[in-house]
């Protein structure tokens, strides 16, 4: 329906690309998602793109499983990109002890 | 949170990234395969050897109605077809080429060697996780052999994933049909045991190649118990017309314990399977006496065996028991 279209696209203004963590899973049970998106979206909104997964609570063998698409990653990055707190203790950008 | 370290830092930095990836599973040049049967013609005969693999599929034999034999499907109605003798024959032989295809035998490689490589030791990490992290890299276009599977463990070390880590992770991002995640208990040695008494060993073997990597410990270790089992008790006939019997006559031979499959196919009346299986034997082992002699005197068929069950087998009684019996047989057929 044509008259919904320039409601579904928001546009606006300033803000820049950033790879975060998107919160999903069911209650006591978080899983996020490694992202990137717009940094005025909602945290677990429109993305443009989902880049990996991490897992907070340990598996049965004691991990914390993460999967990155280090080619997107470049990608994004390459784009100019912003990366969250979280996201660059992740990928080992920041000081782990901050 | 873990951190990649200096490694994530690579991910801005491009030049690593085709060298290091290329390496990355693979420790040593890829002897395992051996492919080096042009260079050395001398050398031992490996498993994909055009004359093992016809020796090999010759003796295999092709009982269609084996190997087309139903599998737990949906139920559905039967469908019947009237056919001429013409059409019978050409369904016949498109028969034999799918079963051809399904008798493709799995392939036979050494044990990988275990990774324990560690890539950086960051000492002010140390204490601040308390369990350790799995990094996979999920990027679609490279081959599961070339992934970066990585782990930082709680003490701040950053190895290279082991390789029980890297099929479970690799599993999990990418699952394949038939495979879990984590194997199951009907794979330990004391469960094997019951499947052997049930006499399930294709089915077990099947679920085998699903569930493992051909050159990992698990898939060799059931293939050989599977093997030493039907050996012990004289099931050849089981995985006779399956995609398993040359994986079983290729470790039998070269464990020289060819004596009980040779009774058996004398037995069946498959001299043309024992002539073969002997030359294999000689192929693998040209030093061996009845290998020279074979040479020498250029020796065929009964021959050959009588040669071989003097010289080389442990049960030479038993074979020249069932050669008698089966020169009797031919003896009776052809004078009645």
């Amino acid at each position: 329906m044509v008259q919904l279209g320039s409601r579904l696209l928001k546009g606006y203004r300033g803000g820049h690309v950033v790879i975060r963590f998107a919160l999903g899973g069911c209650t006591n049970r978080p899983f996020f998602r490694i992202v990137a998106a717009h940094s005025r979206r909602a945290r677990d909104g429109k993305y443009l793109e989902q880049l990996g997964c991490l897992d907070p609570l340990p598996n049965a063998r004691g991990e914390k499983v993460a999967g990155l698409n280090l080619e997107r990653l470049r990608h994004w990055l390459g784009c100019g990109a912003q990366l969250s707190r979280p996201a660059e203790k992740l990928l080992g950008l920041k000081k782990a002890t901050d | 949170m873990a951190a990649l370290g200096a490694w994530g830092t690579a991910v801005q930095r491009g030049r690593l990234w085709g060298a290091a990836r290329a390496l990355w599973g693979w420790r040593r040049p890829q002897r395992a395969l051996g492919q080096d049967a042009g260079k050395k013609k001398d050398a031992k005969p490996s498993f994909t050897d055009e004359a093992v693999q016809n020796l090999l599929y010759k003796m295999t034999g092709l009982d269609l109605q084996k190997v087309f034999r139903p599998v737990k499907q949906e139920l559905k109605p039967p469908k019947y077809k009237l056919l001429t003798e013409a059409q019978l024959e050409e369904a016949t032989k498109k028969a034999i080429k799918e079963a051809k295809e399904k008798l493709t035998m799995p392939p036979v490689l050494d044990e990988r060697e275990p990774i324990d490589d560690v890539l950086a030791e960051d000492k002010i990490l140390d204490g601040i996780e308390t369990t350790k992290y799995i990094f996979t890299d999920l990027t679609y276009s490279i081959p599961h052999r070339e992934r970066f599977i990585v782990v930082r463990e709680p003490n701040g070390v950053l190895r290279k994933a082991t390789w029980e880590e890297r099929d479970r992770m690799i599993q999990i991002f990418f699952p394949k049909e038939g495979r879990r995640v984590i194997p199951q208990a009907v794979f330990k040695d004391e469960h094997l045991v019951t499947v052997f008494q049930q006499d399930r060993h294709e089915d077990i073997l099947n679920m085998c190649i699903a569930q493992f990597e051909p050159d990992s410990a698990d898939y060799i270790r059931i293939h050989h118990r599977t093997y030493d089992d039907i050996e012990k008790h004289a099931k050849y006939d089981l995985l006779r017309s399956t995609r398993h019997f040359g994986g079983m006559v290729w470790y039998l031979v070269n464990r020289k314990k060819t004596d009980g499959l040779l009774i058996d196919m004398i037995h069946r009346d498959l001299l043309d399977d024992a002539t073969s299986l002997i030359t294999l034997y000689h192929m693998l082992h040209p030093e061996c006496q009845s290998a020279k002699e074979a040479e020498e005197r250029k020796l065929q068929g009964v021959d050959l065996i009588k040669v071989f069950a003097k010289t080389e087998s442990q049960k030479e009684g038993y074979i020249q028991l069932a050669l008698q019996a089966y020169e009797e047989a031919m003896a009776t057929s052809t004078g009645s």
